[in-house]
């Protein structure tokens, strides 16, 4: 549905839905085209990484380490009114903000948690449409949350939490096409941004946690029609079929809840793939392909041309959904990824294979023996949970790192990551049933600070991609769930910490050299843009989900109290 | 799948066994057992509608997902089985601002004398007692 805008937006009534559209058209808009992905211009951030290579590194160098200390608010607008999200009151979290302000020449788009598309103009703040989809009443939305929106030609592509892919007009917020992906009856759903390719607009699924079988699934940008699925977990008559035993691979999980990456030499889209389901390892033994996997994907046909498993027959659920950022380094094409499961890959992408080169822990981890030549772990035996045995490991369920995203500075090598450490996990299997759309776990979730965590949980990590040696750190007490934004002007700018700051990063060294206090925690991607020659810093607050669920952990385990505030603002930063 | 919901007296009840979060204390089965034909008809039934709407995505329609509900002698105790409904141990959500005392009891009520369970009814006053 279309609504209108400032006046909205002004309103604290959500029943100002109801009324007249009043939105303000965009006279010219920018067609967004493969070019344009594939090199953005350098004021521009067109999709969720600002480019395909994941990299989320912006070339615009006007903020620098000399003047940071000048960056002020140029603007800020509230993102509500918001819809209910449901029927069902007692919602199981804090609705979040995650997605990035994403900018075409001047107009910027971003996602609400309830479902909603927000225009505006990136100079000025003010509003130039909003659309919202709408949820059905009795969904209960486990992740109520969005990641941001994909362009492509004049379009705007948002995935929902039941299951749709919405297309509307850039100039208008008018809806073009919705399409179905599947059954949020039996627990499918989209938190991520899309990822277009060519023309293709692809999504990927969450909801392992209630034994859904994943998949990636391209639509036609211009009509909506499906043009292919491709599944996570194999059917027993496809490659990896074997690595399933029984019907295990029907409610086999392996959802796909980050949007991919896109490496343009090799033509394949990365995807990362969700563990199994259920949790424990020895009720589907085998080492569950694609699960805790990337996958290598054919934009056109969705056919898989590559993969890489970080571990096999997952047992924690440290998903893998992050896709690997990709980077060209003394010539060499590199995947690089910070796993979940507390490990470093570094992988060499030639021809279009993930080839493992070198694997380090990046936190404590206590699961692991090694890893071979091929990058395949082995595992400590009693740090794998069973049917009725109970294991300790570390790093907990919420694994070294989660999903927010790291960033890489091309010119430097280095790239810089928010993690958690100095937190543990336990589980135990138990018989489960399943049944559609009801949890599928087969163990609790169990998390335990340590004695480190006194010191420190959270932190920002830099590391030199070129050696794998990790250059700076900058711990937190708090937890740190911040996507990372890097600058050509050597800044490194998060947010992530309950204390609700956001802070610029001395590339280089890791000091602090700017912070402002905002109105409510962040874990949405910053972003940096150009409009008439000025750069800008945007992100916007909105605490909830699952930094507000760990930090609720945190707070059992050392009996504290946090309360970290919500938000739910873009703000911009300017000189 | 990240870091996960949620609602459930899943492994909220066991994180709650765990530790010794049990504030009524586990009675025998056999101690409390009472015939369920003494739960009145449309008190289940109504407790049914209110459990499918509000725990059934955790615990499942047969009581045999998340935290098993079927033949978890827990549930002999109904003081523990409002409480945990009340307060959300772990990481299930807290149902106390948002049900009623009469809406609990029969939820609790219904887990009680379902799935061959058989422990008889709970009456709202002694939810209320509990908040």
């Amino acid at each position: 549905m279309k609504t209108p805008n400032r006046l909205m937006a002004a309103s604290l009534l959500a029943m100002s839905f109801a009324l007249p559209a009043q939105a303000i058209d965009i006279p010219e808009y920018n067609p967004v085209t493969a070019e344009r992905l594939a090199n953005p211009e350098p004021g521009n951030w067109l999709t969720h990484r600002r480019t395909y290579d994941g990299q989320g590194h912006s070339p615009l160098d006007q903020i620098t380490t000399e003047n940071v200390s000048d960056l002020k608010v140029a603007w800020s607008l509230p993102t509500g009114p918001y819809a209910k999200l449901s029927d069902f009151a007692a919602l199981p979290a804090r609705p979040a903000h995650q997605s990035p302000v994403m900018v075409n020449d001047g107009v910027m788009f971003m996602t609400t948690p309830d479902q909603q598309i927000i225009s505006v103009d990136a100079d000025t703040g003010e509003e130039f449409w909003r659309f919202r989809h709408d949820l059905p009443s009795d969904i209960i939305p486990v992740h109520p949350t969005n990641r941001g929106v994909a362009l492509w030609g004049d379009k705007v592509f948002m995935a929902t939490l039941d299951a749709k892919v919405v297309a509307v007009d850039a100039k208008t917020g008018e809806k073009l096409w919705e399409a179905t992906t599947a059954d949020w009856e039996h627990g499918y759903y989209s938190t991520l941004a899309p990822l277009v390719v060519d023309g293709v607009v692809m999504i990927g699924v969450s909801g392992g946690e209630f034994g859904i079988r994943g998949f990636v699934q391209g639509f036609d940008a211009d009509t909506g029609e499906s043009l292919w699925k491709t599944h996570t977990i194999p059917s027993p008559d496809e490659p990896g079929g074997d690595t399933w035993p029984g019907d295990t691979w029907k409610t086999g999980g392996g959802s796909v809840w980050i949007t991919g990456n896109y490496d343009l030499k090799n033509n394949l889209a990365m995807w990362g793939v969700g563990n199994a389901a259920p949790w424990i390892g020895d009720m589907r033994p085998g080492d569950n392909l694609y699960t805790t996997s990337t996958i290598g994907l054919d934009p056109k046909t969705g056919e898989i041309k590559t993969h890489f498993q970080y571990h096999w027959n997952g047992n924690w659920d440290w998903d893998e959904v992050v896709p690997p950022t990709l980077m060209t380094l003394d010539g060499q094409d590199l995947a690089v990824r910070f796993a979940r499961n507390g490990w470093i890959y570094k992988m060499d992408r030639t021809g279009g294979q993930l080839d493992f080169i070198e694997g380090k822990p990046y936190v404590y981890q206590n699961v692991f023996t090694g890893l071979d030549e091929n990058g395949r772990p082995s595992y400590d035996p009693d740090r794998v949970a069973g049917t009725g045995k109970r294991a300790d490991f570390c790093p907990s369920a919420w694994g070294g790192r989660d999903w927010p995203a790291d960033a890489y500075n091309p010119n430097l090598g280095m790239l810089f990551i928010s993690v958690n450490e100095n937190h543990c996990g336990s589980a135990e299997g138990a018989v489960v049933e399943y049944e559609p759309g009801v949890l599928y776990l087969g163990s609790g979730l169990e998390m335990t600070p340590t004695e480190g965590a006194k010191d420190h949980i959270g932190a920002l990590q830099a590391w030199d991609i070129r050696t794998l040696e990790k250059k700076w750190q900058v711990n937190f007490k708090m937890p740190n769930w911040g996507p990372v934004l890097s600058t050509e002007g050597g800044l490194v700018f998060v947010g992530g910490t309950g204390d609700a700051k956001f802070r610029a990063f001395d590339a280089n060294s890791g000091e602090i050299v700017w912070e402002h206090q905002m109105d409510g925690g962040i874990i949405a991607p910053p972003t940096s843009f150009e409009v008439d020659g000025k750069q800008y810093i945007a992100v916007t607050t909105g605490w909830g989900v699952d930094g507000d669920r760990f930090q609720g952990y945190i707070d059992a385990g050392m009996g504290t109290k946090t309360e970290i505030p919500q938000g739910g603002t873009i703000w911009v930063f300017a000189l | 799948m990240n870091g996960f919901p949620i609602l459930c007296l899943g492994a909220a009840a066991t994180l709650g066994l765990m530790a010794g979060m049990m504030p009524f204390g586990a009675s025998k089965a056999d101690a409390l057992q009472v015939k369920s034909e003494l739960v009145d008809a449309a008190v289940m039934e109504q407790g049914e509608a209110l459990y499918r709407k509000n725990c059934r995505f955790c615990h499942g329609t047969k009581g045999t997902s998340g935290k098993r509900l079927a033949g978890n002698e827990m549930v002999a105790d109904a003081g523990y089985v409002a409480h945990v409904i009340l307060v959300g141990p772990g990481y299930m959500t807290a149902f106390a601002e948002h049900l009623s005392d009469q809406e609990i009891a029969m939820i609790t009520t219904y887990v009680r004398n379902s799935w061959g369970n058989s422990y008889g009814p709970m009456d709202s006053s002694a939810v209320a007692a509990l908040r």
